[in-house]
């Protein structure tokens, strides 16, 4: 279910597939906090760790006068109304797009040419076939110390970004 | 007298300056400490992002210290699932797209020396220094900052939980202060309960026709069959070396430097019609460079998370003399 939510937010999930995962979304609190926990993950990683959209969103809202006398006033007292919510929500909207643009998650794709990295000014060639030696080196690699596993994390991303 | 005074003013400004200075690094190199005992000691339960370049990874890694031991377990959420479990000495990895087991695991009962940082150590090497705090995924944090004193190796920004030290984001940097690669928790709870069958594999049980590979590694002194490491880059020693497999070649010789933080594995094994093809020279992948060049009708191979010029010296610096 979690590999349908992911293809959901990468827009890349069938009809039937969103409308499970849209009547999961409903029904089960925890399929919510994984909803937000991977928005959250794309958030952190553009840096936006500080940006709470739920806060900024129910800020604008609070700053939006409540409308005490609906009845004869509606037209003219709805509309900045309106407009505000839709101001709040394109927040969000434009943390989500911004999270479906990221070319990410899929491993078993070819690694990103190094052009397309800003690393790539020397022109050094991506290494291919390597995996082995990687995961060989890793045991021994202590700069990210969180544990003993974590340096692998480097060799599991590349396993399979290689072949 | 006045300028007797100034002088003196003078003087001891210039003290307490240094003083502090000196004070404050002493302090980052406690953090240091408190990361790597922290990281050691403590039961975790996660989710952090990895990426290198324009990639991005996220992962769950569990541990747990208890009686028994050490009992680890990294799993990758996104793309195909693979799988790392650590029972105290032994590492399996399992890649189920393969459906293949690594295992990690000596074959000789004497233990590795210890491949962690030696924090004082590091200092010769690295300017440390404590930078701002800061709330990453619901803990206050310290940020370190290790400065390299030259081009020989990256620089790294860590994020240490103020209340119990463990590492919550950490990022490498090259010498112009791009970030090469970096890690954070996005989610992370620190001790409490955690239980037993979260790191354990749910591959465990279906591995019987998976393709097993074991790194079968014995300490080896390669100096006894005329390999030699010439003058290395400035802060680097061996710190142990093996005879080992990786992946289907079989008795490749492994030295392994360091510099305290960063690593760099050598590997040297005879060429033969089974060597993998791979391009020689410099390449790249990550934060990760490689060199690889032939030597005396064997491949040697040069990995580490450390600039392109530090694998390449060191590449260069291993030679081959008929033993006596």
């Amino acid at each position: 279910m979690k590999e349908q939510l992911s293809a959901m937010i990468d827009d890349a999930a069938s009809g039937p597939e969103c409308e499970g995962c849209v009547k999961r979304l409903k029904s089960d609190p925890e399929f919510r906090a994984t909803w937000d926990v991977y928005h959250l993950i794309g958030d952190a990683l553009r840096g936006h760790t500080g940006l709470d959209v739920a806060a900024r969103v129910r800020a604008r809202l609070d700053q939006e006068p409540t409308v005490l006398a609906p009845g004869a006033l509606r037209r003219p007292r709805r509309r900045p109304a309106w407009y505000a919510l839709s101001a709040a929500a394109s927040i969000a909207a434009v943390a989500l797009v911004g999270w479906m643009a990221l070319p990410l998650f899929d491993f078993s794709s070819a690694p990103v040419p190094p052009q397309a990295s800003a690393l790539a000014v020397e022109a050094v060639p991506t290494a291919q076939g390597v995996g082995d030696y990687l995961l060989a080196h890793q045991r021994f690699s202590p700069s990210l110390a969180i544990g003993g596993i974590a340096p692998y994390i480097r060799t599991v991303a590349e396993e399979s970004g290689t072949r | 007298m006045r300028s007797v005074l100034l002088a003196a003013a003078f003087a001891a400004g210039t003290v307490t300056c240094s003083g502090a200075a000196l004070a404050q690094g002493s302090d980052a190199l406690q953090w240091l400490q408190r990361i790597y005992s922290a990281t050691e000691r403590l039961s975790y339960t996660g989710t952090f992002v990895y990426q290198h370049g324009e990639q991005v990874e996220t992962s769950r890694i569990t541990r747990i210290v208890d009686a028994s031991g050490v009992h680890e377990r990294l799993e990758t959420l996104d793309g195909t699932p693979r799988e790392i479990v650590r029972v105290n000495e032994e590492v399996k990895c399992y890649l189920p797209q393969t459906m293949t087991l690594k295992i990690d695991r000596q074959l000789d009962t004497r233990p590795f020396p210890a491949m962690r940082a030696d924090p004082r150590a590091l200092a010769e090497h690295y300017t440390i220094r404590k930078a701002e705090t800061e709330r990453i995924a619901g803990h206050d944090c310290q940020a370190i900052v290790l400065e390299p004193k030259d081009k020989l190796r990256y620089g790294h920004k860590l994020w240490a939980d103020v209340a119990t030290g463990m590492l919550v984001k950490a990022k490498t940097l090259n010498e112009r202060n791009e970030v090469i690669e970096q890690f954070a928790f996005t989610q992370l709870q620190i001790g409490g309960r955690i239980g037993k069958d979260q790191v354990k594999s749910r591959f465990a049980g279906k591995g019987r026709d998976w393709r097993i590979e074991s790194t079968g590694m014995v300490p080896a002194d390669l100096a006894q069959h005329g390999w030699l490491l010439g003058p290395l880059p400035a802060g680097y020693r061996k710190v142990t070396e093996m005879r080992r497999n990786v992946g289907a070649s079989t008795d490749v010789g492994h030295i392994v430097l360091s510099d305290g933080l960063a690593a760099v594995s050598v590997f040297i094994e005879p060429l033969t019609s089974k060597t993998p093809q791979t391009p020689l020279g410099l390449s790249r992948l990550g934060a990760m460079n490689l060199y690889i060049r032939r030597v005396h009708e064997h491949l040697v191979t040069v990995v580490g998370e450390v600039p392109a010029e530090s694998v390449r010296l060191i590449a260069n610096a291993v030679e081959h003399r008929r033993p006596q």
